[in-house]
C-alpha cells in the first residue's frame, strides 16, 4: 500500500513536470487524492522557486583560481620515471619482462645451490658456476673459486655416497680436477696471495683424503680401484701444496702432478 | 530549468579540460559552479558560506580531475558532501540543524503565515528537519531537476530507495511546514 503511494506519488510528479495541473492528477487516484493533494502543491512550491544564482563576481575568480592552478601545475611538473612508464607502455612492458626474467633466474639459482648430481637443478647450479668463472677476471679469484667448487664437489660426492651402491665417478673426477685447478692457479700467485689460499687448498685435499679413505670401506669391489686412484691423486696434490707451503714452487720434475 | 548542458556536451567538454583545454574548462567550472551552488545553498545558513564552499569544491574538482572516473556528477557531489561535513566539523556543529538561526517570526504559527509562498529561506529550514539522503533528494530532484537514476547515482541507492526518500521527505516537510503555520495552501 505504502509502497504504491510511494510509486503513484513519483509518477503524478512526472506528469506535474510535463504540464498536468495537480487537480488533473489527482482524478485518477481519488483514492489517494487526500494524502497526495498536500505533497503534489508542495512540490508545486519548491519546484516554482528561482534556482540559487551564484554571484558571478565569484564564479569568474574561481575560473581565474582554477585556470592559475592549472598553469601552476603545467610548471612545477617536472620529468619523472613515472611519466617514461606513463608516455610508454611498451617499456613498461620490458621492464615488468625483464624484472620477471631476473627474479626467475635468481630464484632458480638459489633453488640449486642444494641440488645434488642427477637432480633437475643441478645442471643449474653448474651452469651458475661457469657464469661466476666467466666473470672472474683476476688469478686469486679464479683460484678461489676453484677451490669453492672443490669444496662443493667433496660434500656432494660425500652425499652420494652409500655402501653398496656404485660411486659417480664423473663426480668423483670433478672434485679432484677442481683441486688441481686451484693448485695450478695458486702457484701463479705471488707468495702473499697465496698464503691464505695455501692453507684452504690444504684442508679441502685434506677433507677429499678422509672422505676417500672412507668411501673405500663402503664400495663394491668394481668402484675400488677407482677410488684407489683417487686417493693417489689426492696424495700427489697433497705433495704439490707441501711443494707451495715450503715455498719452492714446482718445476716439472718436482711436482708429482705434473708427471713424468 | 537548472541544467543547459546535454549529457554528450558535457561528456565533451569534461575530456577537453581534462586535456587542459582552458575554454572547456572555464566551461566546466561555471556548470560545476552552478550545480554545487545549488546543491549548498539549502544546507548552510548564509548564501555567502555556500559561495566559498562551492568556490573550494570547483577547485578541489579541477585539482582531481586528471584523475577522476565514473559516474562525474556522483563524484562532484561526494567532493562537495565531503566539504561540507568539514565545513560543519570546524563549526562545531554535528549536523545541519540549526534552530537558532530561525527568525523568532518565522517559528510563530499565524493565519498569515499560512497564506505565504514558499521562499528559499523556509525551504533551507523546512530541509533541516530530514534526514542528509532526504535532504539531498529534495534538492538534487526538485531543485536541480536530476531524474530519478541521476538522484540514485549520486546518492549511492536504488531508484525504488529514491522514490521512498522523496515520498518521506514530502511527507516531513509538509508536517514540519503544518506545524509552523506555513500550510500547503497559498
Amino acid at each position: 500500500m505504502q509502497k504504491g503511494i510511494e510509486e503513484i506519488l513519483d509518477r503524478l510528479i512526472a506528469e506535474i513536470n510535463k504540464g498536468k495541473s495537480v487537480e488533473d492528477c489527482l482524478r485518477e487516484y481519488r483514492e489517494y487524492a487526500a494524502e497526495l493533494r498536500p505533497l503534489l502543491e508542495l512540490f508545486e512550491q519548491i519546484r516554482g522557486l528561482p534556482m540559487p544564482e551564484p554571484d558571478s563576481r565569484r564564479v569568474a575568480s574561481t575560473q581565474r583560481k582554477a585556470r592559475t592552478l592549472i598553469e601552476e601545475k603545467r610548471k612545477v611538473k617536472s620529468f619523472s620515471i613515472r611519466d617514461i612508464f606513463v608516455l610508454s607502455p611498451a617499456l613498461v612492458r620490458i621492464t615488468a619482462v625483464v624484472v620477471l626474467v631476473l627474479l626467475a633466474t635468481v630464484t632458480t639459482v638459489m633453488l640449486s645451490a642444494d641440488s645434488l648430481p642427477g637432480d633437475a637443478l643441478y645442471s643449474v647450479k653448474l651452469l651458475a658456476e661457469d657464469v661466476q668463472y666467466f666473470l672472474t677476471f683476476d688469478a686469486e679469484g679464479k683460484a678461489r673459486l676453484h677451490l669453492m667448487f672443490a669444496d662443493r664437489r667433496t660434500n656432494e660426492f660425500a652425499c652420494l655416497v652409500q655402501p653398496g651402491i656404485p660411486i659417480h665417478r664423473d663426480l668423483l673426477a670433478d672434485m679432484l680436477n677442481e683441486t688441481g685447478l686451484a693448485i695450478d692457479r695458486i702457484e701463479l700467485l705471488s707468495e702473499e696471495e697465496a698464503a691464505q689460499l695455501i692453507a684452504h687448498a690444504e684442508a679441502c685435499n685434506h677433507a677429499q683424503l678422509s672422505l676417500l679413505e672412507e668411501t673405500m670401506e663402503q664400495v663394491c669391489e668394481d668402484d675400488r680401484v677407482t677410488v684407489r686412484e683417487a686417493i693417489e691423486t689426492c696424495m700427489e696434490q697433497h705433495k704439490c701444496i707441501e711443494c707451495l707451503q715450503n715455498g719452492n714452487g714446482m718445476d716439472e720434475t718436482d711436482c708429482p702432478c705434473e708427471g713424468p | 530549468m537548472k541544467r543547459d548542458i546535454g549529457r554528450d556536451e558535457l561528456a565533451a567538454i569534461i575530456c577537453q579540460a581534462k586535456q587542459g583545454e582552458e575554454s572547456a574548462l572555464a566551461e566546466l567550472c561555471t556548470y560545476v559552479y552552478g550545480q554545487i551552488y545549488a546543491f549548498l545553498y539549502y544546507r548552510v545558513p548564509r548564501p555567502e558560506d555556500a559561495e566559498d564552499l562551492t568556490s573550494d569544491v570547483v577547485l578541489k574538482i579541477v585539482r582531481a580531475l586528471k584523475r577522476q572516473r565514473g559516474n562525474f556528477h556522483a563524484w562532484i557531489y561526494r567532493i562537495a558532501r565531503n566539504r561540507l561535513i568539514d565545513f560543519y566539523r570546524k563549526r562545531g556543529v554535528r549536523s545541519e540543524v540549526s534552530l537558532g538561526d530561525v527568525p523568532e517570526k518565522e517559528l510563530t504559527k499565524s493565519e498569515d503565515i499560512s497564506k505565504q509562498i514558499m521562499t528559499k529561506e523556509k525551504l533551507r529550514k523546512g530541509l533541516q528537519q530530514l534526514t542528509d539522503e532526504q535532504r539531498q533528494v529534495i534538492i538534487l530532484k526538485f531543485v536541480e531537476g536530476y531524474a530519478n537514476n541521476e538522484v540514485a547515482a549520486i546518492v549511492g541507492k536504488s531508484v525504488g530507495a529514491v522514490k521512498v526518500l522523496q515520498y518521506r521527505a514530502l511527507r516531513a516537510l509538509r508536517e514540519y511546514f503544518s506545524r509552523r503555520g506555513y500550510a500547503e495552501g497559498h
